[in-house]
């Protein structure tokens, strides 16, 4: 009964957080001065020369029906929310016509979580194994060296960190493609080892910072956890060393590291949304960068919406597991 | 035996040092249960941590040394060689304050006694190994079941008992609780301390309880060693103490506790303890010693015998100026 | 701030103030000797690599890099230092009214900050930037910015005001009769001050590190310049297969040093605020 009740507080926030979210990006674009409609009529003038103001005019108003901007912003709001929300339908995508919204998605999705998941799970068990033995061993000198590389690597833009992995990797040793070069195709295992060979620098730019990041906060974590009484009293008791590190410090400490994860995908999602416009990666960040870079509204709303709710989810499923991971917290 | 000699041990601060035991010396016998007392910032438990050899920064010895020595073999170490810490939970085992956190929140109770023995759980067997855990939860009236539990399921009563049992399943020689009762409420405290004298009974070891109270010393050690800023002032049979306390500050500790029957008020001690950073020169306690002379603010006096293995440092009991006894 | 005394700070936090400095001194004294506005084109001779008259060289463009960096730090300082204020401001209000109002303010106000958490900043910012066509002010772009940084600081400063409100000085306060602003204001905001900082140092580099990533892919201000602008110039002028590295490098040498510095003065001040006040 306790679990059912604590299910349906999170997952209550869980939608509330959605709606929310959604109603943002939703007001954004009505709120700006130029709306995506002048935005896409200026454009086409731009590009096609003379139109007849009569049919600027149809235009106008046919543009405005297909982004769903006619009528009072309560009512648009309502068949947004029923269509996006509901039905789970984006419309057509305008850069792609009449190609689906969410048939572009559908084939962008498994790039972007595919690298996004493989990177951050791989930085995080990374990251969070050098700290703790880093923390652990605080006052070694390799400690203080990989807190110091951390500090300098971390705290570097994403973007300029992907410039110099780029300039590196691919232009001054080029053992890596600039950008990626693969599209779909029928899975075999030569084309899985190109997906690999080609999202390497993507991948290597996101665990690089990652790292860098889950080091910098599992030491904290890990050389206070080694102050605490169960540990001083583990060493008294000449548990050994490897004992106490992980099943003592690391144990404990990985705890506030496992909400931090669910905390960090929001921003996780940002940086893959840079990698992939840097590295022509074929995934969900290429394609809002080519929506906003075409206009197309729809898309823009379908890519953004979801990583939304996708960000959400990940949230949720990190809240939902972490009592499995602390035996102190029973659903509450 | 386990031997504290001459030890002078400092606390390594910014203002300098602070001298936590300053010429300490004691020896504790096979099968005795001793008290170490005092007010909080004497001593007692950096004594316990010189002869549990645990001194790391910013603690440091800074001259004597501690000696356990094994009757069975006569084989003695030395501690602040780092080698009692080869003997840490076999020969020697230690009972930390009763706190919420000395046992790993995230891990089961079992998987604590695993952990604190490997050599002996490959040397036993899984089987006698777990058998022996049971007997000695069960001697402390703690059920099978406590093993699957986490610390935060248990009370705090089961906690120290799971702490107890920790630190003597491997039967070791020596026992030094760290102010073992503290935290726990009137009832639980007499329940722990009457199972740490039971266990103690059994296995005829050797039992040192650091506690600032007197009650419990009063009820559970046969010797009793009082600290005050740094250095051992009395030291004697339980009983002799309470019976006829020597030293001023023993006699004003005794005085304080309530008795059955008192009526109107409690006398406590006035003044605080002095500075260990500059401590004064003469006797620690003569700022608040109701006996103090001239000679106690010049002259440290001399750790003496009264007599029956009771020990005093006070210049009210030199032995050419008058004896008590 | 009284708390606050360079003279108890490590190491580490001294480089980073001193390296802090150092930029910002290039960004807000330098560009004022600048011989003319470093931005407009031909003003001097292109491509030429670094030294003689001209300390870092020149750009395609016909701009001097060195007085163009300058000014580029000038306005990456000043975005972050707009997003700074706005962002740590707000979220500080936001942080201590849920935090010490509690009930359900407490509640609806956590949920905004979470749903913000979870919002992906990003996408917004370029559907933003680009609706506006690169022609936002760099005000403008601060302020898009703030609205998106300011949880984290809301979050922190929550978190912190409710571990102080269970501390024996704030029932004290409250027994004496205090009424909440004056709480607020008297026994928490001086413990908060260290935080702060730390947070509004954390909250520039997350603007400047944001914009950077903005102009580069060539969606923030393209007319005032930023290292970010900067960079995209380069870029899109081939600096790197020209292997024009006097033009590329700088700028991004100097938002690696800058995002450094700025991280380890924000960690430093807050470990340090945290080790006076025992938090």
């Amino acid at each position: 009964m306790r679990f059912v009740a604590f299910l349906l507080t999170k997952l209550l926030v869980y939608v509330l957080i959605i709606v929310i979210g959604v109603t943002v990006v939703f007001l954004v674009p009505r709120l700006l001065p130029s709306g995506p409609v002048e935005a896409l009529l200026a454009r086409i003038m731009a590009g096609g020369g003379f139109m007849e103001p009569a049919q600027v005019e149809s235009m106008r108003v046919s543009l405005t029906q297909t982004f769903g901007l006619e009528g009072t912003l309560w009512e648009q709001y309502r068949g947004f929310i029923e269509r996006v929300l509901l039905a789970g339908d984006f419309g057509p995508s305008l850069a792609m016509f009449p190609t689906s919204v969410n048939v572009l998605i559908r084939q962008a999705l498994p790039w972007t979580l595919g690298l996004l998941l493989t990177a951050t799970i791989i930085a995080w068990i990374l990251g969070n194994v050098i700290g703790v033995i880093a923390g652990y061993r605080k006052d070694k000198a390799f400690s203080k060296v990989l807190e110091l590389i951390a500090v300098a690597v971390y705290p570097i833009p994403y973007y300029i960190l992907a410039l110099i992995l780029i300039i590196l990797l691919a232009y001054l040793w080029p053992v890596f493609p600039m950008s990626v070069h693969v599209r779909s195709a029928p899975l075999s295992l030569r084309f899985l080892a190109t997906v690999v060979h080609n999202s390497f620098l993507p991948a290597l730019s996101i665990i690089i910072v990652g790292v860098g990041w889950w080091v910098i906060s599992m030491k904290a974590l890990s050389s206070s956890v080694c102050e605490e009484d169960f540990v001083q009293f583990a060493r008294l008791r000449r548990v050994s060393d490897g004992t106490i590190m992980t099943r003592y410090v690391a144990r404990n400490a990985i705890l506030p590291q496992i909400t931090a994860l669910a905390l960090m995908i929001g921003g996780v999602f940002n940086g893959a949304l840079i990698t992939e416009i840097i590295f022509d990666y074929p995934g969900l960040g290429s394609l809002t960068y080519m929506a906003v870079m075409q206009s197309d509204y729809n898309l823009l709303m379908g890519t953004v919406t979801l990583s939304i709710v996708a960000v959400a989810t990940a949230t949720l499923v990190i809240d939902l597991l972490y009592p499995f991971f602390d035996p102190r917290i029973r659903y509450r | 035996m386990l031997r504290a000699e001459d030890v002078k041990a400092y606390y390594e601060t910014r203002r300098g040092p602070v001298r936590a035991l300053d010429g300490v010396s004691i020896a504790l016998h096979e099968n005795e249960i001793v008290g170490i007392a005092g007010e909080s910032g004497c001593g007692k438990s950096t004594l316990v941590k010189v002869l549990y050899d645990n001194v790391a920064s910013p603690l440091r010895l800074v001259s004597g040394r501690a000696v356990l020595t094994r009757a069975a073999d006569d084989t003695s170490v030395l501690a602040a060689s780092g080698s009692i810490q080869d003997r840490w939970w076999r020969d020697i085992s230690f009972v930390p304050q009763a706190s919420m956190s000395v046992l790993n929140p995230v891990v089961r109770i079992g998987p604590h006694f695993r952990d604190s023995a490997d050599a002996a759980f490959r040397q036993m067997g899984r089987g006698a190994f777990w058998a022996r855990v049971r007997e000695v939860l069960s001697g402390l009236r703690l059920g099978d079941d406590v093993l699957s539990a986490f610390p935060h399921q248990l009370s705090g009563g089961m906690r120290q008992r799971v702490v107890i049992a920790l630190a003597t399943f491997l039967d070791p020689r020596f026992i030094l609780a760290d102010e073992p009762t503290t935290a726990l409420d009137v009832v639980t405290q007499k329940e722990i301390l009457t199972l740490l004298v039971d266990v103690q009974r059994r296995m005829k070891n050797s039992l040192v309880i650091v506690s600032h109270d007197m009650a419990v010393h009063y009820q559970v050690t046969g010797r009793l060693a009082i600290m005050y800023a740094g250095k051992l002032v009395e030291c004697g049979p339980t009983s002799g103490i309470f019976r006829e306390p020597r030293h001023p500050y023993t006699r004003l500790l005794i005085g304080a506790l309530p008795r059955i029957g008192q009526r109107g008020k409690l006398s406590g001690i006035s003044g605080v303890p002095p500075s260990l950073l500059s401590p004064p020169a003469g006797c620690r306690f003569a700022g608040r010693c109701p006996n103090v002379m001239d000679r106690c603010r010049s002259e440290e006096p001399a750790v003496r015998s009264v007599g029956n293995r009771h020990v005093v440092a006070c210049h009210l009991h030199e032995p050419v100026a008058e004896d008590d006894s | 701030m009284r708390g606050l005394r360079l003279r108890d700070a490590g190491v580490e936090l001294r480089i980073g103030v001193a390296l802090l400095l150092a930029i910002i001194i290039l960004g807000l004294v330098v560009p004022a000797f600048a011989p003319e506005d470093p931005r407009r084109w031909n003003t001097v001779p292109r491509n030429l690599a670094p030294g003689g008259d001209y300390l870092l060289g020149t750009t395609s463009q016909g701009q001097d890099v060195f007085w163009l960096l300058a000014l580029s730090v000038r306005n990456s300082l000043w975005v972050g230092f707009t997003v700074g204020v706005i962002a740590t401001l707000f979220g500080a209000v936001v942080g201590m009214a849920a935090g010490y109002v509690g009930g359900l303010p407490d509640r609806v106000l956590t949920l905004l900050t979470d749903s913000f958490i979870v919002i992906p900043a990003l996408p917004i910012l370029i559907l933003f930037s680009a609706l506006l066509e690169g022609r936002a002010s760099l005000l403008l772009v601060g302020c898009v910015l703030a609205v998106f940084n300011w949880p984290r600081p809301a979050r922190q400063t929550r978190a912190l005001v409710l571990s102080l409100r269970e501390r024996e000085f704030m029932r004290t306060a409250w027994f004496a009769g205090s009424n909440t602003l004056q709480i607020i204001r008297r026994e928490i905001a001086p413990y908060l001050t260290g935080w702060f900082i730390a947070n509004f140092v954390y909250t520039v580099l997350i603007a400047i590190a944001t914009e950077t990533g903005l102009a580069v892919i060539g969606l923030s201000n393209l007319q005032d310049t930023t290292l970010g602008g900067m960079i995209y110039w380069a870029l899109r002028h081939q600096a790197i297969l020209a292997e024009r590295w006097y033009w590329i490098g700088p700028p991004t040498l100097v938002i690696i040093v800058l995002s450094v510095a700025l991280f380890v003065v924000s960690s430093g001040l807050s470990k340090l605020s945290a080790r006076r006040r025992g938090l």
